[in-house]
C-alpha cells in the first residue's frame, strides 16, 4: 500500500540539498543536509569538495524536491500527487506517471 | 605528446534535480568529457566543471532515457566539481567523466555520433578523421542488466547496472572505428573521437632530444634583454650597482661594509675604526658630540648601578675580556678592545671631580 506524501518545494530555498559521503568500510551513505547556498557554492569556480567526516569519503552532492517526510525525500512506497502527474517512489526507483496515462491504465485494467 | 588517459570519476543517485561530484584533472593539453544520464522527460540544462560551462557534443535518447555527452578543453587542473543540472526531477541521474592529456586544444571533437542498439553485439562506429585520436562511448541499457566493455572498450570502473562509459584505451587510426558494449537489453549510445595535440608532441620531442644552440641562447638573451645589458659581466655590474644604490652607500663605505663582514671572523684595527666611523656616520654626530654623549651615558650608568668609578672600570674591563673570550679574538685585538675603555675612565672620572 502506497503512502501519500505532499510535495513541499520543487525549487528555491525550501528545496532539498545534501552532501552524500560514502563509508570507507561498507560504502554505505551518510547524508548531510545542507543549505541552498552551500550547494550553489559547489558549482563556483575554485570550489572544492566538502571535507568528509572521519571514516568517510566524499561521494556527491545533490538537489531534490522536498517532501513532508522525515528525510524530506520521497521515501520508499510513498507517492505524491503533483498536479497533472503522480510521482511514486518504490523499491529504490522514482516513477513519474501522468494522470492521463494513469487513467488509461486504470481503464485498461478494468477491462481485464 | 600522445594522448593519455588521466582520470575518471562518477556519481549516480535517484530522484534529484541536479548532481555534483568531484573530478581531478592532472597534466597538460587536457580534455574533460562528461556523460550525463537522466530520464528522457528531463532535459539537461547544463553541465559545468569548476564553474565553467561545458560544450554539448550530442544527445542520445530513447523512449525512457537520455544521454548527453559534454566536453571542455583545458579544464583547470586539480580537484574541481562537475555539476549536472536538469529540468525537473529525474528518477535517476548519473554523471561519468574521463579526462585525457595530450589533446589538441581546438577543433574538437574530431567526430561524433549517436546510435540505438538492439542487436548483439552492440557496436557504435564513427569515422575518425585525425590519426592517433582516441574515442569515448557512453551507453545506457534500457533494462536493468549490466553494461560491460567488449571490443575496443577500456573500462575505467564506471559501468553500472544500466549506464557505462568507456574509452578506446589507445590511439586509433583514421577511418571507421567501432566500440562494442554488451548488455542484455537494447541500448542507446553516444560516441566521440578527439584528436592529439600535434604541436605539443613536436615540442616535447625537440626538447627531449637536444636543444639547438639558438634555443639555448634564447633564455640567456631574454635575461640580458630584461636588464638592458649585452653581456653577463655588464649584468653583474648593474646588479652590484643597484644594490649599492638601494643601500645609499658610497663606494668606500660599500667596500668597508664588505670588509667588515670579512673581519667579523677576524677583526683588525682598521676594520674596527671603519666600523666606528660607520656608526658615527649612521648617528650623524660629530666626534665631540659622541664623547659628550658617552660621558652622560657613563654618568647615568654609574648612578644607575650605584658603583664607584674604579668598580666600573674593573667591571668594564671584565666585560671586555668576557666578550673577547666569547668571540675568540687575538691578544692584539683584545688590547685594542681594552684600549677603548681607557678613554672612558676620563669620562667616568669626570663626575668624581664635580
Amino acid at each position: 500500500m502506497l503512502k501519500p506524501v505532499n510535495l513541499i518545494a520543487k525549487d528555491g530555498t525550501s528545496a532539498y540539498y545534501a552532501h552524500v559521503f560514502k563509508s570507507m568500510i561498507d560504502d554505505s551513505d551518510l547524508v548531510v543536509e545542507i543549505s541552498m547556498d552551500e550547494y550553489k557554492a559547489l558549482g563556483l569556480q575554485g570550489a572544492k569538495a566538502p571535507d568528509a567526516p572521519q571514516g568517510f569519503k566524499y561521494g556527491f552532492s545533490l538537489s531534490a524536491y522536498r517532501y513532508d517526510t522525515p528525510s524530506a525525500r520521497l521515501e520508499d512506497d510513498c507517492y505524491s500527487d503533483e498536479g497533472e502527474a503522480i510521482r511514486v517512489f518504490s523499491e529504490g526507483s522514482e516513477v513519474f506517471i501522468k494522470k492521463s496515462v494513469l487513467a488509461a491504465l486504470n481503464e485498461a485494467l478494468a477491462k481485464t | 605528446m600522445a594522448i593519455a588517459f588521466d582520470a575518471a570519476a562518477s556519481a549516480t543517485t535517484t530522484a534529484v534535480t541536479s548532481l555534483t561530484y568531484s573530478h581531478t584533472c592532472t597534466g597538460t593539453s587536457l580534455i574533460l568529457i562528461v556523460a550525463a544520464f537522466c530520464n528522457q522527460s528531463n532535459t539537461i540544462t547544463g553541465v559545468t566543471y569548476n564553474g565553467n560551462a561545458m560544450t554539448n557534443v550530442n544527445t542520445s535518447i530513447n523512449s525512457t532515457d537520455r544521454i548527453g555527452l559534454y566536453y571542455t578543453l583545458g579544464p583547470a587542473t586539480g580537484a574541481h566539481n562537475v555539476v549536472i543540472s536538469i529540468s525537473g526531477s529525474s528518477s535517476g541521474l548519473s554523471g561519468n567523466s574521463e579526462s585525457f592529456t595530450g589533446v589538441k586544444q581546438s577543433a574538437q571533437p574530431d567526430a561524433s555520433t549517436t546510435a540505438a542498439q538492439s542487436a548483439t553485439p552492440k557496436t557504435t562506429s564513427l569515422t575518425v578523421v585525425a590519426a592517433n585520436s582516441w574515442c569515448v562511448v557512453a551507453g545506457r541499457d534500457s533494462g536493468s542488466g549490466g553494461t560491460t566493455a567488449s571490443t575496443n572498450c577500456t573500462d575505467r570502473g564506471m559501468s553500472t547496472a544500466q549506464v557505462g562509459m568507456f574509452d578506446s584505451g589507445g590511439p586509433v587510426a583514421a577511418g571507421s572505428f567501432g566500440m562494442t558494449m554488451t548488455s542484455p537489453a537494447s541500448m542507446f549510445t553516444t560516441m566521440m573521437s578527439f584528436s592529439p595535440d600535434s604541436n605539443a608532441f613536436s615540442q616535447t620531442v625537440s626538447e627531449a632530444l637536444a636543444l639547438t644552440d639558438a634555443a639555448t641562447k634564447t633564455p640567456t638573451k631574454v635575461i640580458a634583454d630584461s636588464t638592458t645589458n649585452t653581456d653577463t659581466v655588464a649584468t653583474n655590474f648593474v646588479i652590484t650597482r643597484v644594490l649599492s644604490e638601494t643601500l645609499a652607500l658610497t663606494d668606500s663605505v660599500l667596500r668597508t661594509a664588505g670588509k667588515s663582514i670579512l673581519e667579523t671572523l677576524a677583526l683588525t684595527d682598521t676594520t674596527a675604526r671603519s666600523v666606528g666611523k660607520v656608526i658615527l656616520d649612521a648617528l650623524a654626530m660629530a666626534a665631540a658630540d659622541v664623547v659628550t654623549a658617552t660621558k652622560v651615558t657613563n654618568v647615568a650608568l654609574m648612578d644607575t648601578l650605584n658603583m664607584a668609578a674604579d668598580d666600573v672600570v674593573a667591571t668594564v674591563a671584565t666585560l671586555h675580556r668576557t666578550i673577547s673570550d666569547s668571540i675568540s679574538v687575538t691578544d692584539s685585538v683584545l688590547a685594542r678592545s681594552l684600549w677603548a675603555p681607557r678613554t672612558k675612565p676620563t669620562s667616568i672620572w669626570t663626575p668624581r671631580g664635580k
